[in-house]
This record gives C-alpha cells, sequence and structure tokens, in this order.
C-alpha cells in the first residue's frame, strides 16, 4: 500500500517534468547571458596572476591550487583543512595575507623576509616561492648578473628606497593616497600594484618591454608607463645604449636593447616618480638624516630635466652628443642614472649607465664623477685638461663653452699650486642646485 | 462512466499522493511519509537508505512514526517539482556552478561527493558518510562538537539545537510550513528552511537552476561590529559552528570593522560600504545601480519582505549587497573543495573558475 502510494506520488510528477523542460529551456537561454567572469582581466595578465609564472606558495601547490591562484597570497580564513597553511603566523593578518605586511620596526635595512610580505618569494633564500630579479642596470641596461639577484637584495645595498619612509610619507599624504592603509598597507605598494603589475622583463610576454610593473601611489588601480612614455617629451628624450657604442647607432638601446631613441620604448619614469617627489613635498630619508632634495623636472627645474639647455652642444658623448644637433632639449628619465629599489652607490645610482659600468663605487658626491662621465667629457674622455678619468678641468676651463675662466685659481680651488686640487662634484651638482657655491665667479646657472 | 470516475478518482488521489511541497506544507496522504504500526501484511514498512540507495527494512524504527528519516526521503535525483533530494546516489549534474540549464543539485548542493570518499567536498553528516577523516569533530574556525554533525538538531543545522533527536528537532516543521511567506524564524515552521531563527524567503524549486529573478532570498545584515552575531541571519548559522570565520574580536577586522583592513573575508558586511575598493560597483556587469543579482555568487539582504531582489545597488548602499557565506559555499557539499559553489582551487588553471570575480570584479 505504502509503496504504491509512493509509485503513485513519483508517477504525479510527469507535469511538473513538463515544467522541468521549460526551466530548462529557459535556463539556458539564461546561461547565454551569464556574466563572463573568466575573461581573462588585470589579474591574469600580471605577473602574480600568471597561470606559468604566476605565485605557488608550496603549502598551497601541495593541496592542489593552481599557480597564480589567489590562495597562495590570501588566505580567506586563515585556514586550511583546519590549520593555517604555512607559514603559519598563529592568527590571520591583514588583508587576509598570510604574514604580516610589513614590521614597521625595521626603519633601516637589512630587511629580511619577515619585515614585509612580498619578500617571502622576493628573494633568492625566501621560504615561500624564490623569485629571481635583477637590478635595473642588468635587467634594462645589459648590466652583468653580478648585481642583486632579488628584489629584497636590491634592497639590503648601500642606498636604497627606505620602506619604512616610504609608507610614512604616503601615510602623511593620505588625502592623495587614501587607497593606503596607515597601519597595515605594505609599503611596496606604493609603487606597485600586486595584482597588475607585470612581468616587465620578460621579453616572451606580448606587449614587452612596455609591460608595466607599477602603479602611481596616486593612482594605484591602473597600471603606469605603458602609454605614458618618454617619447611624450617632444624630441627632448634619447635613450642611452645598453651597450656602449663607438660609433653612433639608434640601436642598443635602453630599456634592454630593444629600446627606441626617441623613448617610445621607456616609461615616463619622471611622470611616475614625481607623482611623490616633487618640487614642494619634504619627504624626510631616515637612512640619511634629512629631508631629501626636491625634485623639480618642469621647465622651470633643472637642466637633466625639462630646463632649457644652455647650449645646443656640449661635450658629451654619444649618443647625446650626435643627437644634440637635432633634439631641442634633453630630458632624462630618472631611470637613466638611478636604480628604483636599492644601489651599491650613494643614492640609488646604477652600477651601470649608457652601455657601460661605472668604473669605481659612488661613496660621496666627491667621485660621483664616475657616473657623469658615462655621458659627458671628463677630462679622460676629451683628452685633453689633465687627461685623466674622474677629472673635468675640460668642462669647466677648456671647452669653447667654459664657464668658468681659468683665472685666480684659489678662489675656488684653493690653495694648492700649479695642480689645484678638485672641486667635490657635490658642492654645485645635484638636484635643484646652481653653482652658487662659487660665490662672485658664480654664473647664476642651474648646474645640473 | 465508471471509467471517467476512475480517472477522475484517480487524478484526485494522485494530487494528494503528490505532497504538495511546492508552494505551502506537505499535503497528500499520511501514509507518503508514516507507518502507524511499522507493519503491512506482517512485514516492516520502516526503512533507512544508505547513501548508495539501498534499502534496509526493518532495521529500525523510525522517530515519528515515519516510514523512514531524513536521508531516506531526501535522497534521489531532482527535477522540478521534486522533494528537495540533498543526497544523489549518481553523480549529480553540477555543471559549472550549479546553476546551468540540465543542473539537478539545489542552494545546499549535494552530498554526493563527499560521499565518495572528498571529506573537503561536504559536510560530513552522519547517515550519510563518514566523520571527516582530518578534521574529525573539530569545525574549522570553532570548537570540538560533541559528536559527528547531523542533519537537525542539537548536533546539526535544521531543526531546534535544544533536541538532540534530528527528527524531533524539526518536529511539526513539514506540516507548517509556508514558502511563499517570509520566513522570520519566530519557529522551526516558520525559519528558513527550518534552520531554527534563520530568516528567509525561500525559492519554491529550491534553487533548481535559479536565475536572478528566482532564487532564495537570504538574510544578512550590514554589521558595524565584529562582535555582532548577526543572529537569523544565513552566516550566524554556519557561525554556530564555524564562529572564528564570522565573529569575535580580533577574527575578522583590523582596525574598525568596515573602515580599517580585513583578516579573513568579511561576512554580514555590504560590499557597498567598502573603502578600499570600488571594484564592487560593478558586482556581476553591472553598473552600480541595479545591478543583476548573480545566483552564481548571490549576496543576502537586509529585506524581510516576499518579494525577490533580482537586482542589487551598490551605489545607494541599500543593504542589498551582503557578503554572506553562501556567496562562495553551499551547504551540503558541491564537487569542490571547501564545499565552493565553483572550482576555485584550480583556477586560473585549466578547468577553474573565478566566481570571485562577480564581486572582486578587477581580479580577473
Amino acid at each position: 500500500m505504502a509503496a504504491s502510494g509512493r509509485l503513485q506520488w513519483v508517477r504525479g510528477m510527469s507535469y511538473y517534468k513538463k515544467l522541468s523542460r521549460k526551466s530548462a529551456l529557459g535556463a539556458g537561454l539564461f546561461c547565454l547571458l551569464l556574466p563572463a567572469v573568466a575573461l581573462a582581466g588585470g589579474y591574469l595578465l600580471s605577473a602574480h596572476g600568471s597561470t606559468t609564472a604566476g605565485v605557488a606558495r608550496p603549502a598551497m601547490t601541495s593541496a592542489g591550487y593552481g599557480q597564480g591562484n589567489c590562495a597562495h597570497c590570501h588566505e580567506m580564513h586563515a585556514s586550511l583543512g583546519g590549520v593555517e597553511p604555512a607559514p603559519a603566523g598563529g592568527a590571520p593578518s591583514p588583508y587576509a595575507v598570510f604574514a604580516q605586511n610589513f614590521d614597521t620596526t625595521f626603519t633601516v635595512n637589512p630587511y629580511g623576509q619577515g619585515s614585509d610580505f612580498c619578500f617571502y618569494c622576493h628573494n633568492s633564500t625566501g621560504s615561500v616561492q624564490q623569485v629571481t630579479n635583477q637590478d635595473y642596470s642588468a635587467t634594462f641596461g645589459n648590466g652583468d648578473s653580478t648585481g642583486p639577484q632579488s628584489i629584497m637584495a636590491a634592497f639590503n645595498q648601500a642606498s636604497y628606497h627606505n620602506l619604512g619612509d616610504i609608507k610614512t610619507f604616503v601615510t602623511n599624504n593620505s588625502s592623495t593616497y587614501s587607497w593606503f592603509s596607515s597601519s597595515y598597507s605594505n609599503p611596496c605598494n606604493g609603487c606597485h600594484n600586486p595584482h597588475l603589475a607585470k612581468r616587465n622583463w620578460y621579453s616572451g610576454l606580448s606587449g614587452y618591454p612596455l609591460n608595466a610593473a607599477i602603479s602611481k601611489p596616486s593612482s594605484h588601480f591602473s597600471l603606469w608607463g605603458e602609454t605614458q612614455l618618454m617619447s611624450a617629451y617632444t624630441n627632448s628624450y634619447d635613450a642611452p645604449y645598453t651597450t656602449y657604442q663607438s660609433t653612433y647607432s639608434t640601436s642598443y638601446r635602453e630599456p634592454a636593447g630593444v629600446g627606441v631613441a626617441n623613448g617610445s620604448k621607456t616609461p615616463d619614469y619622471p611622470g611616475f616618480c614625481t607623482d611623490c617627489h616633487t618640487s614642494t613635498a619634504t619627504i624626510y630619508s631616515t637612512t640619511l638624516g634629512r629631508n631629501l632634495k626636491m625634485i623639480n623636472w618642469t621647465s622651470a627645474g633643472d637642466i637633466h630635466g625639462g630646463f632649457a639647455r644652455y647650449y645646443s652642444t656640449i661635450s658629451n658623448r654619444d649618443p647625446y652628443a650626435h643627437d644634440a644637433a637635432t633634439a631641442s632639449n634633453f630630458v632624462l628619465s630618472c631611470l637613466d642614472c638611478h636604480e628604483p629599489h636599492g644601489s651599491p652607490n650613494i643614492m640609488l645610482l646604477r652600477r651601470r649607465i649608457n652601455g657601460e659600468n661605472l668604473e669605481g663605487n659612488i661613496t660621496t658626491t666627491n667621485v660621483m664623477g664616475y657616473v657623469c662621465r658615462r655621458c659627458h667629457l671628463d677630462d679622460k674622455g676629451a683628452a685633453a685638461g689633465t687627461n685623466t678619468l674622474n677629472k673635468w678641468q675640460y668642462v669647466h676651463h677648456l671647452a669653447s663653452y667654459h664657464p668658468y675662466t681659468p683665472i685666480q685659481c684659489g678662489f675656488c680651488h684653493g690653495s694648492g699650486g700649479p695642480t689645484p686640487p678638485p672641486i667635490p662634484c657635490g658642492n654645485c651638482h645635484g638636484h635643484g642646485m646652481t653653482d652658487s657655491w662659487a660665490g662672485s665667479r658664480a654664473t647664476g646657472n642651474k648646474a645640473f | 462512466m465508471m471509467r471517467r470516475q476512475a480517472v477522475g478518482v484517480g487524478l484526485f488521489l494522485a494530487m494528494f499522493a503528490c505532497p504538495g511541497i511546492c508552494a505551502a506544507r506537505v499535503t497528500g496522504l499520511c501514509v507518503n511519509c508514516h507507518t502507524m504500526h511499522n507493519s503491512q501484511g506482517g512485514s516492516p514498512m520502516a526503512y533507512t537508505v544508505s547513501s548508495t540507495g539501498a534499502k534496509t527494512y526493518g532495521g529500525q524504527l523510525n522517530a515519528g512514526l515515519l516510514n523512514t528519516d531524513c536521508v531516506g526521503c531526501h535522497q534521489g535525483t531532482n527535477f522540478a517539482g521534486s522533494i528537495p533530494f540533498v543526497l544523489d546516489t549518481g553523480s549529480p549534474n553540477y555543471g559549472t556552478t550549479g546553476t546551468e540549464a540540465g543542473t539537478t543539485t539545489l542552494a545546499g548542493g549535494n552530498f554526493y561527493w563527499v560521499c565518495q570518499g572528498n571529506d573537503r567536498a561536504g559536510h560530513n553528516v552522519s547517515g550519510i558518510t563518514l566523520v571527516d577523516a582530518t578534521l574529525g569533530v573539530i569545525p574549522p574556525g570553532g570548537t570540538a562538537m560533541a559528536g559527528q554533525l547531523t542533519c537537525a538538531g542539537t548536533l546539526g543545522c535544521h531543526g531546534s539545537s535544544s533536541v538532540a533527536m534530528p527528527t524531533q528537532a524539526v518536529m511539526g516543521g513539514h506540516h507548517s510550513k509556508d514558502m511563499t511567506v517570509w520566513q522570520d524564524g519566530t519557529s522551526v515552521a516558520k525559519s528558513y528552511r527550518f534552520l531554527n531563527g534563520i530568516q528567509g524567503l525561500e525559492d519554491s524549486l529550491y534553487e533548481l537552476q535559479p536565475t536572478a529573478s528566482r532564487h532564495n532570498k537570504y538574510y544578512g545584515k550590514n554589521r558595524i561590529s565584529e562582535t555582532d552575531t548577526a543572529a537569523g541571519t544565513i552566516s550566524s548559522l554556519c557561525a554556530r559552528c564555524h564562529g572564528s570565520f564570522h565573529n569575535g574580536s580580533g577574527n575578522i577586522a583590523a582596525g574598525s570593522f568596515g573602515a580599517g583592513v580585513w583578516l579573513r573575508h568579511p561576512v554580514d558586511f555590504d560590499m557597498s560600504n567598502a573603502v578600499s575598493s570600488t571594484e564592487y560597483t560593478t558586482y556581476n556587469n553591472g553598473t552600480g545601480s541595479a545591478n543583476p543579482y548573480s545566483v552564481i555568487a548571490p549576496v543576502a539582504t537586509n529585506s524581510t519582505t516576499a518579494v525577490v531582489n533580482s537586482t542589487v545597488d551598490i551605489a545607494t548602499h541599500s543593504n542589498n549587497a551582503i557578503v554572506m557565506c553562501l556567496s562562495c559555499h553551499r551547504a551540503h557539499g558541491t564537487p569542490n573543495d571547501a564545499i565552493l559553489r565553483w572550482n576555485y582551487k584550480q583556477w586560473p588553471q585549466a578547468g577553474g573558475y573565478n566566481g570571485c570575480a562577480v564581486c572582486h570584479t578587477t581580479k580577473n
């Protein structure tokens, strides 16, 4: 009786089966309109979201999570199978990442992986995923591999972008950088959006070399440098060599030898860096114990920036010497001279510039000429004056456009007889400086 | 004449033999569910059903004079209008997200996969499968239970939590249910899916192949404090066992709840109030106003009307974009680890699916 009742009950569903068919048709049409949530977007195009090179935390990989999956960095509940996956910190972390984002007790380097979440991977000895990243000099300047092999290693050099200071600066300017959490954000995010940043160095990636890894802090949710290019400084940018050419060439240009002389393959780094390093922003450096120099890269600022050059030809080396005749001015990219993360030299100065390594470390501004002579003719390069490496008598006193008539040497050089001691470069040359140090002998010209 | 009468009687009986569960309380012949003496011609009527569908008669008497238990009645393959089957003996059609045409699972998913040995693919309910081999009886985010999870009762999700016996815990519910009205949680029968105390509006087809305009209406709360237990919300039910994933000081937010940053993925929080990102504005490919409701990654609302919400408003902060546990998970089981609605684990590799991008629209 009961069994037959149950059978009858099931048979009584025929109407619903018809309804089911109609529902299926309707649902089928509905499915055609399903949102295309699986389409490739910003994250999938990023370095971290790459299916072949993206994030891969061993604890999650072994649990079956696909490379590039969010779970390699984020833990939705700080739990996997009832326990916190390695590296376990014993508690959930802000932004649901697997470890503390930044340890503010690290006011100066050296950094370790526990100081910054990113360094669990961007670290040659990282415990999660060891990611190799070389410095700008090697990656885009064709330098050798003797430099740092990871981002953390780059930060652990003589000069570096102090992470704690970045955090402080961005925090103190919260009206401009409102997305940044004063307590919990990672200072690396000041320049990078980890969900967007691409492998800018990887030549196999479509769009190379204009795959941006950076986002302006004032525009954190978009990439910078794919369409914002140095070529926008019309007739004013000249991409440096990656390998110096004794005979002028339009090839062998940065970045990575695939650059174009006019900068159409070079991100607009001044536009990026001056998001923070403005002509008015006060940025304190814990490392230096003073405020950083303000940067004015406009036509009212530095000569190496947009300020009109004093001379149409000057004692440059190629490619600038050759291109000076056709360029209306020279506006440099910040990364023509500086590393973004850190350097063995002071002031994050690159170890290789314009296709050649520096001959010596820059430990003080007195020997900064090692940098300058990559693009300007020192006495050795000019085969004039003292004819000595990193001596600068020629450009100051002998060249046709020399700014200082060589009389009364001691006024500037002090006593020293017929071969007066050189003047420390830093007396006059640096961002925002003039030759006012020279007193009555000063030209009043900008000197950088 | 006799034949017509017979047909008429047959149809009449068929109507009552089919429990009218689609829109309201159970109707039909008592014998469909009950046995008075557990005897028919001397044979036992009470039976249990194994996870493979095998019936065993006479093994036990079922409480409430029932022919069988929860699993025995709710085991089968779903089609529109059927009893809500939560355990299929064959592989259900889950599709990619359990919502597509042809799929045969309901809002809660199906226990089929956990029965196949993947403990991470479903709740390990007594009578359906064994205790979780990894977790035992300690739910993630919670403390050890007194025993294995049951369908209902003290150790279960449905019915009164103050009654140990599952059948007794849901007693009266099936006879008093009215699915056409808002479930205010004031009794087991008036609770969303007999989840005692939980509010909501129940889709008459239990979300079999749901659409933006036909789906369960989940109750949620836009909390302003992580210590708020959000009584009555669907997520608060989950928190009975997985508490640390829902509420508690220092469990969910660093800094001010909603204005700081999250420690764990928030629930019972309206994503339109998120301060760190505007990506939720384009929830489910919308523009911020009247975004289409997503049945792939559904959201809860604080509306307590019997009107189904087919749109979600981000721009106006209307408390209808409330993230809940069920935005990502199903309650019974899915083919996916962590009982996720989609194969998140494999994404972005082939075979994976990024349902997260319904809300996290820039993370695709």
